[in-house]
């Protein structure tokens, strides 16, 4: 059996993926998302762990620096790369929505703008009702842009939509459903085949 | 001063190049055992040609340029389709030609390269199980050939997923999707996304299942007959038995899985179609399958197989995985002479290197090169020096054949 690499997404999900992990018997002891320390071991030696930002977690499993990887849906959208996605972990889930001003009228004669952290998903959500739209990419507080005249509405993942009602928006629209996925490089799938599949197989058995 | 590093190419170091050379003759050694001819295709091509092709390179993938005439040209974005092209022109219907070749393509990504060394194979005019097989052979012959311990070629067949959407009523946009959700084994949203279009029930089982048609090619085919449905199904298994049983006849069935949810960008495939992959290396390093209708937008009808393979991936592999071998960067023979004995040096250099060997000239008094064997040519002594053995010589006869026996030790 070849040893896997596992790139896992730091953020909210991380904490729900290790237990998922211990549940179906692969432990990383010295696992803290406190500590700063990036690579982790399992017990039994089968999985080195890469602790990465959300957002590469695609980046690395397309380019098979790491063979399977565990990230959002989001993500996955946004980052548009070539790799399997088998499983869903039914982690973290929420929705992407768009939000803006509720009954104010899109722009008659301007091209709505469209502020988000995913501007990939926002643009072909839009080219698919045929509305031309202009992106601006945004990190972080997103809901700021429509307040401030800087976007007409914005494209993000809601999990309650508490912060996007503190902040005076409504979603208009509710888009596709976002939740933990496991992904795979296409090249580990066929070339590391044994160690792969079994492993697909034990997550699985955390899921039922 | 000029920058070293521009983003308009890609850039190979000269020992890369060295290596990329020698990849290529073995490569090119490979393909004409199978009973391959070299063939090329020019650099530019017709941009109205590619538009008009419908599911081969995107119009966006294209490097355009404008002649003074005003027609848009291509830089040629793929060698198959000019080759295929040219069989229909000249009229031939059997034919077996590799090319090595540059293709370019407008990456979507700015950070990737425009330009790809490919070197491949095109089977004209024979359309049967042992000829798939056949060129399945080479594929895995070739990464034999250049020593990659762990690869894998996938087989699927291009047929099996059309003849099973043909009864279904959906848009292209809607095949679109459905075939990315295929492609990335995602089984979590194809269900769902069946539902919503309102699928016959006996299909939609059937398309989830594609995904999971993968592995070892006996477990698929058995697994595949339980969701035929139609009979052109039926006969795709039937005919990928045979294909496997042939492979197993080439002892090759170990470096092979079959997986029916591989679906090629490129549409004009009809019928078997793989990828190889090594272990360590992300990308598919050949493609290639049958494409028995496209000639027919030439107005003929070959039937044809072939398969490309992408000579930077397959360098970047072998680099990977510590697989370079050494370059030398010495000569064979160097020659020194004094200025008075020019007369005879210069002319015994013609002599050998008519002969085969590498030969560099160099006056006496001007520095040494790094060589395998010396020859002085002086006033005083003709002597070859090979490993600290000193052989005068009287001719460049003798110098030659002291020469022969030296280099067949080595």
């Amino acid at each position: 059996m070849n040893m896997l690499t596992l790139a896992l997404a730091k953020g909210r999900t991380a904490d729900d993926s290790i237990k998922l992990l211990e549940k179906v018997g692969i432990h990383f002891d010295d696992f803290s998302d406190q500590s700063r320390k990036l690579v982790f071991y399992d017990a039994a030696g089968l999985i080195k762990l890469i602790f990465v930002k959300a957002v590469d977690v695609p980046t690395y499993v397309e380019n098979g620096a790491a063979d399977l990887g565990i990230v959002g849906k989001d993500n996955i959208m946004e980052a548009r790369k070539d790799i399997y996605e088998i499983l869903d972990l039914q982690l973290g889930q929420c929705q992407f929505a768009v939000a803006g001003f509720n009954g104010e009228e899109p722009p008659k004669n301007n091209v709505l703008t469209v502020a988000s952290k995913y501007p990939a998903v926002a643009k072909s959500h839009f080219q698919k009702k045929g509305v031309p739209i202009e992106t601006i990419k945004l990190n972080g507080s997103v809901e700021l842009a429509p307040i401030i005249g800087l976007a007409d509405v914005i494209v993000d993942i809601v999990e309650s939509g508490n912060t996007i009602r503190e902040n005076g928006l409504t979603i208009l629209e509710e888009m596709d459903a976002v939740s933990t996925r496991l992904i795979v490089n296409k090249a580990s799938f066929t070339t590391k085949s044994e160690s792969v599949h079994a492993f697909i197989n034990t997550l699985q058995t955390g899921l039922e | 001063m000029q920058s070293y590093v521009t983003d308009a190419g890609h850039h190979l170091s000269q020992t890369d190049y060295q290596l990329e050379s020698r990849l290529l003759s073995a490569i090119r050694a490979r393909f004409r055992t199978y009973g391959y001819q070299e063939t090329g295709t020019s650099t530019f091509q017709d941009y109205d040609m590619y538009a008009s092709l419908i599911g081969t390179v995107g119009k966006h993938n294209m490097i355009k340029t404008i002649d003074p005439s005003g027609d848009v040209l291509v830089l040629r974005p793929d060698v198959t389709i000019p080759v295929a092209r040219r069989m229909a022109a000249e009229k031939t219907t059997r034919r077996r030609l590799f090319y090595v070749q540059d293709v370019f393509r407008q990456p979507q990504d700015k950070s990737h390269h425009k330009e790809f060394t490919q070197a491949g194979v095109e089977c004209f005019g024979e359309n049967t199980p042992e000829n798939d097989a056949e060129t399945i052979a080479l594929a895995v012959h070739l990464l034999q050939d250049l020593q990659f311990d762990q690869f894998k070629v996938e087989i699927g067949h291009a047929g099996f997923f059309k003849d099973l959407i043909e009864e279904l009523p959906i848009s292209t946009e809607e095949l679109r999707k459905l075939q990315e959700l295929i492609q990335s084994k995602n089984l979590v949203e194809i269900g769902p996304f069946l539902n919503d279009l309102s699928v016959e029930e006996s299909i939609s089982e059937a398309i989830k299942r594609i995904p999971l048609l993968y592995g070892d090619p006996r477990d698929v085919i058995e697994k595949a007959l339980t969701i035929t449905l139609n009979d052109n199904m039926k006969q795709t298994i039937e005919y990928l038995k045979q294909v496997y049983h042939l492979l197993t006849v080439y002892g090759i069935q170990d470096s092979v899985v079959f997986d029916l949810g591989l679906i090629n960008h490129m549409n004009y495939y009809s019928g078997i179609i793989f990828q190889g992959y090594l272990t360590g290396y992300s990308k598919p390093v050949l493609m290639g399958g049958r494409y028995n209708d496209l000639t027919k937008q030439f107005g003929a009808d070959i039937p044809a197989i072939g398969f490309g393979c992408i000579i930077d991936y397959l360098l970047e592999a072998r680099k990977n995985a510590g697989q370079v071998e050494r370059i030398e960067d010495t000569v064979e023979v160097v020659i020194y002479y004094e200025q008075s004995s020019i007369q005879e040096a210069l002319p015994a250099a013609s002599k050998l290197r008519n002969a085969g060997y590498q030969v560099l000239t160099q006056p006496i008094d001007k520095g040494s090169i790094p060589t395998t064997c010396t020859v002085y040519v002086t006033n005083e002594k003709s002597l070859l020096v090979h490993k600290q053995k000193q052989m005068p010589f009287q001719s460049v006869d003798e110098l030659e054949q002291l020469l022969r026996t030296e280099m067949r030790e080595t």
